[in-house]
């Protein structure tokens, strides 16, 4: 199973990508990409995905260290799950992006 | 006479001032490498740290054409049931001046700690990841990743 989520908000967009892992039940390889313009001065410093409104995986990153935030984990999702990403910048500002329908 | 002198200074100065620059750049990795020893100093604390290269696996490829990008996944061998668990995965590198790189923090919905970004290395640079379990123990695995000036 494979989908593609593109969001748009203004001037930030993220792409999520599930994919089947190893064919186990509910067991999905997420890839999430948020673009953003990284810059000396404007980095993401924190994200957060979460799925039904669950914490799934929280990841904190420093400045010039992850220039393209770009994550992969793995977890079990339930079945049409609403994601939802999380995404804070160095400016402490909130970017906060959900699927609409069924994501997988 | 003046011809000597002038010979003289350039010898003094191919011996003194030509070598202190790779001086400084080594000063400046060594400060790394003690700004990243007490970064894991101060994560471990009082607990005994256990390197465990056959638990963590850590794959970390330079990028080509990318410059500094270095492809990173840490996939962790551990059963993820409540009981026992991976809470939180370290990523550390002497090779960027944030030592810290990345903090990830796992779910009891994560069936595997797995982690795969790209980061960014100016030099040359050991990569540390840790891992903690919910039982506070911490374990390490560490790998060498070679930036080539042409990459």
């Amino acid at each position: 199973m494979k989908n593609n989520i593109i969001l748009t908000n203004q001037n930030i967009q993220a792409i999520i990508n599930i994919k089947k892992y190893k064919n186990k039940n509910d067991v999905y390889k997420i890839t999430f990409i948020i673009n953003f313009n990284t810059s000396s001065t404007n980095y993401i410093k924190q994200v957060k995905f979460l799925a039904n409104d669950n914490l799934i995986s929280k990841i904190i990153t420093s400045e010039n260290a992850t220039p393209t935030p770009s994550y992969e984990i793995i977890a079990s999702l339930p079945n049409n799950a609403k994601i939802t990403i999380q995404a804070q910048d160095n400016h402490n500002k909130q970017y906060v992006y959900k699927t609409k329908n069924k994501s997988k | 006479m003046n011809k000597l002198k002038r010979k003289f200074i350039k010898l003094i100065s191919a011996i003194f001032v030509a070598p202190s620059l790779p001086i400084k750049l080594l000063a400046k990795q060594d400060e790394n490498k003690i700004k990243l020893n007490n970064y894991i100093k101060k994560i471990v604390g009082k607990r005994t740290l256990v390197t465990s290269t056959q638990v963590i696996s850590i794959k970390a490829n330079p990028i080509y054409g990318s410059g500094d990008l270095v492809f990173l996944e840490v996939d962790v061998n551990y059963p993820m049931i409540s009981m026992n668990r991976i809470t939180k995965m370290y990523i550390l590198s002497s090779g960027n001046d944030n030592i810290k790189i990345a903090e990830v923090f796992f779910s009891l919905y994560n069936t595997k700690a797995y982690f795969n970004t790209k980061i960014k290395l100016s030099k040359s640079a050991p990569i540390v990841v840790l891992i903690e379990n919910n039982r506070n123990k911490i374990a390490q695995a560490i790998q060498y990743v070679y930036i080539s000036d042409n990459a």
